[in-house]
Formats: structure tokens, sequence, C-alpha cells
């Protein structure tokens, strides 16, 4: 039973991040690992494991005494209302600007694939107005939004992978020699860069009830996602092999275009298009959200249902303006986004809760 | 731009008289400011669009060149 009608439960937090980092598990790793590692490609979650289990148990340290507080205002009271508030303008304008790269992302895998004779407007436009509308609502409509489809969502996932099973060849994926640990150690970056959107969550942990157990379902989502994860790598690698995924943009959605069930039933990847939809739908509102949640404290404000109009309109336009062309795009995505992330949800978690305990406030 | 104007504009009436209703008066003065930054941002785009990315502009500031 909630404590509050304006709270969430630790657990639906930890769906809505789990559905927030599938968008770029499902999209960037399949190529990322084949690029990298080659045939082990697959493996490389594993690899991710120990990092993300450190990042819970700081979360876990971080909230064990400051229950009711979030993120944002542990950092104002661990380094001060003056750099505090620095750090906070800063994880301001990346979530404004992680949005607008989701937003992209999510009108260029429409335009490259299905609908290429679309404007890149009309992506944005739907997909802001809808997430505008439930972002109005606070993080209760998020993550019930969100909840009621991620059941569908991983009923669906597992199934179309069950379905891609006889169209695996083992010469995809094995062997795997000792020869592969260095490649897959360099993988590590990439995905726990995704996996530490988990420290996001409690920019509005003053929203989240229940957080003693944030070791418990934190360690579940290790496992979620590294199942998962493994699931795309296996898919996408064993169906078509390192060398091709590494070339073709979209391998997760090319992927279900091979399923054939019983020769007659074909072309289910209308199924994954939804996923597509929703995972997109789900990070956007989550870094719509986070944006909104952060100027509440950057400011000082006790209300902020219409804020959502600024950063959607801001998102809108760095959408646009954020790269000329996908290389551009996975230039940032590679160069930028990468260490951004790393910095934000692993180190300066990590730099707070050392001068947290130095200063005996955590 | 005209079409991304209005909105600022309309969207920017509605939330500021709701606000009001609710006398939100800090809100309201931090809400103006990140709307104008917002309407401003949007001209700076669509005065140009062929202006250099931001992406591209970031990488030659860290000295990365495609």
């Amino acid at each position: 039973m909630l404590a509050s009608r304006d709270k969430i439960s630790m657990r639906q937090a930890v769906i809505l991040f789990i559905a927030a980092q599938s968008s770029s598990v499902i999209w960037i790793m399949p190529k990322h690992a084949a690029e990298v590692v080659g045939r082990a490609g697959w493996l490389a979650p594993l690899f991710s494991v120990l990092p993300f289990i450190c990042l819970v148990y700081i979360m876990q340290t971080l909230f064990k005494k400051q229950k009711d507080a979030s993120l944002s205002e542990l950092y104002i009271k661990v380094f001060g209302k003056f750099i505090g508030r620095i750090i906070l303008a800063l994880y301001l304008m990346w979530f404004i600007i992680m949005t607008g790269l989701y937003l992209r992302y999510f009108a260029e895998r429409f335009l490259s694939s299905i609908l290429p004779n679309t404007t890149a407007a009309f992506f944005y436009i739907t997909m802001l107005i809808a997430v505008y509308y439930v972002v109005r609502g606070g993080i209760i409509y998020i993550s019930r939004t969100v909840g009621f489809l991620f059941y569908m969502f991983i009923a669906s996932y597992i199934a179309l992978f069950l379905f891609s099973l006889p169209n695996i060849q083992k010469i995809n994926l094995l062997p795997v020699t000792h020869y592969d640990i260095i490649p897959l150690t360099r993988t590590i970056k990439s995905l726990i860069a995704i996996w530490g959107y988990f420290t996001l969550l409690f920019f509005f942990a003053d929203k989240i009830n229940d957080k003693e157990h944030i070791r418990k379902l934190g360690l579940q989502a290790v496992l979620l996602n590294t199942v998962t994860c493994l699931i795309v790598l296996i898919q996408t690698i064993g169906v078509y092999g390192h060398t091709v995924v590494a070339r073709i943009p979209l391998p997760y959605f090319e992927t279900i275009k091979t399923i054939s069930l019983m020769e007659t039933i074909d072309r289910i990847e209308s199924v994954a298009l939804a996923f597509w939809v929703f995972v997109d739908f789900t990070v956007i509102c989550f870094f719509i959200y986070l944006a909104i949640n952060t100027i509440k404290h950057l400011f000082s404000l006790s209300e902020t249902k219409q804020f959502g109009s600024p950063v959607c309109l801001a998102a809108f336009i760095f959408a646009y303006y954020i790269g000329s062309n996908t290389l551009e795009l996975s230039q940032f995505s590679d160069l930028i986004c990468i260490p951004v992330n790393i910095t934000a949800c692993f180190v300066l978690p990590a730099v707070l809760l050392a001068v947290g305990k130095i200063r005996r406030i955590i | 731009m005209i079409y991304y104007i209005l909105v600022v504009v309309l969207l920017g009436t509605f939330d500021i008289l709701q606000m009001k209703a609710e006398n939100q008066k800090k809100e309201i003065k931090v809400y103006v400011i990140l709307m104008l930054l917002a309407g401003l941002f949007g001209i700076f785009y669509f005065l140009n669009p062929q202006r250099t990315s931001f992406s591209r502009a970031l990488l030659s500031l860290i000295g990365i060149k495609e």
C-alpha cells in the first residue's frame, strides 16, 4: 500500500528505468557489440554487471538515511547552494539535450525504415503531444502508463526471441575464446552509460516510496537487464552474424523481419514497431519529467506542472539542431553522450557519496 | 517559425493563466524566463536551419574533427 497518492513505489520506478534504457539497448548495443567484439559480442552484458551492482549499492547508501530527499536536494545539501545549483543546471541542460537526441533518433528510425517520405516534424510533434499530455499528470501518470504496457512489452519481447530461435545459427555465436576478453571489456563503457539511468530515477526520489528496497529491486533490475540484453544480442548476432550486424542500421528490426511462423505468418515486425514507439515514448517521458523535476529543485518552486511546455519546445528545437545527419548523431552519441552519461550517472553520485560521508551529511 | 512562435505564445498564455489562478507568482516569473529562452532558441534555429549543428560545434570545441 502506498504511503501517499502522489508517490510511486520503488518497483514502479525500476520498471520505468528498465523500459527507459531498453530504447538504447535494443537499437545501439547489437551494432556496437558486433563492431567492437565480433562473434563474442553477445557476451557484452556479463562484463557490465559489476559496475551496475556498484551503482545500486551507491544509491542504497545515499538514501539509507535521507529517505525523503531527492538526488537534487542531496547535491544542494552536500555541495552547498552555489555548487549544488550549478551541478543541477548542468544536469538540466543535459536532460533537455538527451530528450532532443531521443526524439531525433525516434524520427530517424522511422525515416530510415518504413516511412521515408514523411517529414521529421510529424514524428516530433505527435510524440511530444503524447508525452506532454502524460507528463502534465506527473510521475503517477507516467509510471502507470509504462507499468501497464511493460508486461506486454516483455511478453512480446520473449515471444519474438522464441520465434527467432530457428533462424539463430550456432556458428554466428561460437566459438568464444579468451582473446575476446579484452574487446569485451571495451563494451563496458557503452552499456554502463545506458544502465546508469538507474541513478537518474533518484532525481525524483522524493516521489518514490519504500526506498529501503533499492538494493533488492536494483539487483533484480541488474538480472533482468542482463538477460534482456543477452537476448537481443544473441537474437541479432545469432541470426545475421557479427559482420552483417555491424553494417546494417537497425539490426534488431531486420532480425524481426526474418521471422516466419510455420511459413504462413510473415512480416510480424509491426509488433517490434509497437515496442519501438513504446520504449521511445518512455525514455522521452522520463527525460522530460527529469528536466521538470530539476527545474523545481533548481529554482525552489512548489509546483511545476506547467513547465512541460518550455521543456517540450526546447526539446523540439534540439531534435533539429542536435545534428545535421546520422553520422553527426552517432559521433555525438559515442564521443559526447557516453562520457557525459558515465560522469553524470556514476562519477558524480560517487563523489556525492564520498563528500557526504566526509561531511557526515549522508 | 511563425507557427512555432504562435505555439509558444498560445501555450505560454494558457499556462500563465492557470498559474495566475493558483496564485503562483514565483513560478510565473521562472516560467516566463524559460519560455522566452525556448522561444529565442527556436528563433535562433529557424533563422538559419543550415547553421553548424550542435554536435559539430561541440565536437570541434573539444578538438574532434569528422
